[in-house]
């Protein structure tokens, strides 16, 4: 008789068991990639701009230490394309500020995007606006 | 003892029936939980917070640059800044709904050893041994896209520099003047170099800087000693003007 109690009980536990796995969680990916990409974009910008260097960059126009700037704080397999605009919304750098070739953007599968936003430089509301665009190769 | 046995049997039953529902209703609340958390895009709001956060300190510190830098003519321009920021945040993040509001400082505080009379978000206080310049605004942000709101955050800005010590030696015809540099915190500036101050004498005349050098004083911390020399009439008292790496301005007095 306690033989019966027993399986049953066992069979209870198993059945909530089993009906909680359904439900159950999977971890993320740790090749989650839009969302690395985009977290690494940000933090990169953010680092620049703390350091009171992206500001300085942008506003005298210093489009080729800005690419070495990223290029540097980014890992090497990733490529990136970055557009400034002014408020107004035109185009602010008149040099490609991009590492990788245009293909790689063109044929990439998925382009993490980020949106950034410096508010001015030294005394000078004057905002301009950031579009990171991330490929990783 | 037949009945006891009986009894005993069906208790395991329901104990075991009690322990599954236990663990389905944990397992549902934390599954409720955990999809949660994975659901929304926590990471992004905190880049977003953090942005918003930083932008706004750099609105205050350079409307603050302007403000003493124009020597203090335009006392709007902090509040005509943070309205365009206001403006500007939600062209940006669009998809986040980000609405930031913001109040100035208006009346006098009791901070960092003394008191700052803000106007509208500003105040400055100049031509004494111990001189400043400062901002203070509040910001409340709130993220309609996943419900957050009343995030409250609180930038102040400060400059301020204490002239410990002007001396002039009529005999080397030099001037050596002590001081030290602050910001918010009170944490001493110790990355200025020579161009970042200027000196004028008591009838209005620049004097040339020497030399810059910072040394340690066991009362007052890290400070900065500026040497002139040909200073052939006594300058005392001297002006002090000092703009940090973020172009805000203070005049001090050595008297």
């Amino acid at each position: 008789m306690r033989l019966v109690e027993a399986l049953l009980a066992s069979f209870i536990i198993m059945f909530a068991i089993t009906f909680l796995n359904v439900f159950a969680v999977t971890p993320l990916s740790p090749t989650y990639e839009p969302s690395n990409l985009e977290k690494m974009g940000n933090n990169v910008l953010h680092d620049l701009d703390e350091k009171r260097l992206l500001g300085r960059f942008i506003y005298n126009e210093d489009w080729g230490t800005l690419t070495i700037a990223l290029m540097v704080s980014l890992p090497p397999e990733i490529y990136f394309d970055l557009t400034v605009y002014y408020l107004n919304g035109t185009v602010a750098n008149n040099e490609t500020i991009r590492y990788g070739t245009s293909e790689v953007f063109e044929n990439s599968s998925y382009i993490a995007s980020v949106a950034y936003i410096v508010p001015g430089y030294q005394t000078d509301y004057d905002p301009r606006f950031l579009v990171l665009q991330l490929v990783r190769r | 003892m037949k009945i006891v046995k009986n009894k005993k049997g069906q208790f395991i039953v329901l104990a075991t029936l009690i322990v599954a529902i236990m663990i389905i209703s944990i397992g549902t609340i934390m599954y409720g939980t955990v999809t949660y958390f994975k659901h929304e895009r926590w990471q992004d709001y905190l880049m977003v917070i953090d942005n918003i956060e930083l932008g706004s300190r750099r609105v205050v510190e350079l409307s603050l640059a302007n403000y003493t830098i124009l020597n203090g003519t335009n006392n709007q321009i902090l509040v005509n800044n943070l309205n365009n920021w206001q403006t500007n945040l939600t062209k940006v993040y669009p998809g986040f709904g980000a609405a930031l509001t913001h109040s100035t400082a208006n009346s006098s505080y009791y901070a960092y050893g003394m008191n700052i009379s803000y106007s509208f978000g500003l105040a400055r206080l100049w031509y004494k041994k111990t001189s400043f310049s400062a901002a203070n605004a509040t910001f409340n942000l709130n993220l309609t896209s996943v419900g957050l709101a009343g995030y409250k955050f609180l930038v102040s800005t400060l400059l301020k520099v204490t002239i410990f010590n002007a001396t002039w030696s009529s005999t080397n015809k030099d001037l050596v003047i002590y001081l030290a540099v602050y910001e918010e915190g009170l944490t001493p500036i110790t990355n200025l170099d020579k161009s970042k101050f200027s000196i004028k004498s008591v009838n209005n005349t620049t004097i040339p800087i020497s030399s810059l050098s910072r040394v340690y004083d066991k009362n007052y911390g890290p400070i900065y000693r500026i040497y002139c020399t040909n200073v052939i009439t006594n300058p005392l008292p001297v002006q002090v003007t000092v703009i940090d790496a973020r172009n805000i301005k203070v005049i001090a007095s050595s008297t």
